[in-house]
């Protein structure tokens, strides 16, 4: 994102009387660039210095071995969890009606970015209802994932209970 | 110089560390009139007459302008986007525009005025004596103060009495440039900018907030809190 610079008014310079203490400020300007072009050569000097001083401290640092942290590992997979569209998952999961249909548990593996979702339903219509409804809708360019149908078992009650599974990704 | 508040019914002026808030349900015109009596008044003969003014949301409005290819001059990149600001803001018009840019190829945030708010203001000002040297929108002023802070927030909410504007971006590209009007409650605006992230593929953790009210108009937009959508701190 940018800064706004909408500016409805152009700002004017100064007025006619302001144009004398213009030509004073540029005098006193000019008497302060000089005053600044001698402090300057000081300043360069003692800069080098530090800069001098500062590479020998990089060098010093550069010699020193880098040791891996112990729990670098562990990071990393918090890092991958962090990064997964959890919003987006949740809210497909949960603005898609479901009547006759419910929903288990819901499994995310963060390695292969991958979702499965343990669903049960009255019936094998109601379960492929509700995968074409979760991927149904989705435009060229959105975040989105395709939803598929996994492991689906006929109860013995009654009902089928399936898998349903997505890879987090773009179109 | 005299820094002024414009919004749609309120007129506030920073004056020695404090601020003067003059209200009217009549709109911001009689209250502009008795804010600028009063400035006029309390200046002393060695003052500057120069004036700061600082827009609300409801008054500057910001909207994208899609790309136009063939463009080929400034003139008619301000043509086209003044004819897209009435659908665009809800501004009556006719309407001043500030383009942010050429939009040949990409898209272009704007912010519309309404013509005849720039002229009550500047007519109100002269008849007190006063110089307008400058007039932007103030969410303008707190975007800056948060990029200046956090330069890879995507999308950004700033709450003033009258309005929320939400400005978004994919990188430079601005993707999202809105008013809220009337005012939500935050947690309104909270969740159109979790559904403008969604639709435009914007980072949750890169939104931003903040409310800047009347009253500490006088301490700019510097001491703003600024809150998270999620995730990051401030």
């Amino acid at each position: 994102m940018k800064p706004v610079q909408a500016q409805f008014v152009e700002r004017r310079g100064p007025s006619t009387p302001m144009w004398g203490l213009v030509l004073a400020g540029l005098l006193a300007a000019a008497w302060m660039q000089y005053q600044v072009h001698a402090a300057s050569v000081e300043q360069q000097a003692q800069r080098q210095h530090a800069e001098q001083l500062a590479d020998e401290a990089a060098a010093a640092a550069a010699r020193t071995p880098k040791t891996p942290l112990p729990y670098e590992e562990g990071l990393k997979e918090i890092e991958r969890l962090r990064e997964l569209p959890w919003p987006q998952l949740l809210a497909a999961l949960e603005v898609v009606p479901r009547s006759n249909l419910q929903i288990n548990s819901i499994e995310v593996d963060v390695v292969t970015r991958r979702a499965d979702v343990a669903v049960g339903a009255a019936d094998m219509k109601t379960m492929l209802d509700y995968v074409d409804s979760l991927s149904a809708g989705l435009r060229p360019g959105e975040v989105a994932w395709r939803w598929s149908a996994w492991r689906v078992t006929e109860r013995a009650g009654g009902g089928v209970s399936a898998e349903l599974r997505t890879i987090f990704g773009r179109e | 110089m005299v820094d002024l508040y414009v919004s749609e019914f309120v007129v506030a002026w920073a004056r020695q560390g404090r601020t003067e808030v003059f209200e009217d349900a009549a709109g911001f015109a009689p209250a502009l009139q008795r804010c600028l009596l009063e400035a006029a008044r309390e200046r002393r003969w060695f003052q500057r007459r120069s004036v700061r003014v600082w827009l609300s949301a409801a008054l500057a409005r910001p909207f994208v302008v899609a790309p136009v290819a063939g463009l080929r001059s400034v003139s008619e990149a301000q043509e086209i986007a003044r004819a897209a600001a009435g659908a665009a803001t809800g501004i009556a018009g006719p309407w001043a525009v500030q383009l942010e840019g050429m939009p040949t190829l990409a898209p272009t945030l704007a912010t519309a005025v309404a013509q005849s708010v720039i002229d009550q203001i500047q007519t109100a000002l002269k008849a007190h004596g006063f110089t307008m040297m400058s007039l932007r929108p103030r969410w303008a002023r707190a975007l800056d103060a948060r990029l200046m802070l956090r330069s890879d927030a995507a999308l950004v909410a700033v709450d003033e009495p009258d309005g929320v504007t939400l400005l978004g971006a994919s990188g430079s590209t601005p993707a999202v440039a809105m008013t809220l009007q009337p005012r939500p409650d935050p947690g309104q605006t909270m969740a159109m900018a979790r559904r403008l992230c969604m639709g435009h593929d914007l980072p949750l953790d890169r939104v931003w907030s903040c409310v800047i009210g009347v009253e500490r108009f006088h301490q700019g937009v510097n001491g703003v809190q600024w809150f998270a959508l999620e995730g990051a701190g401030a």
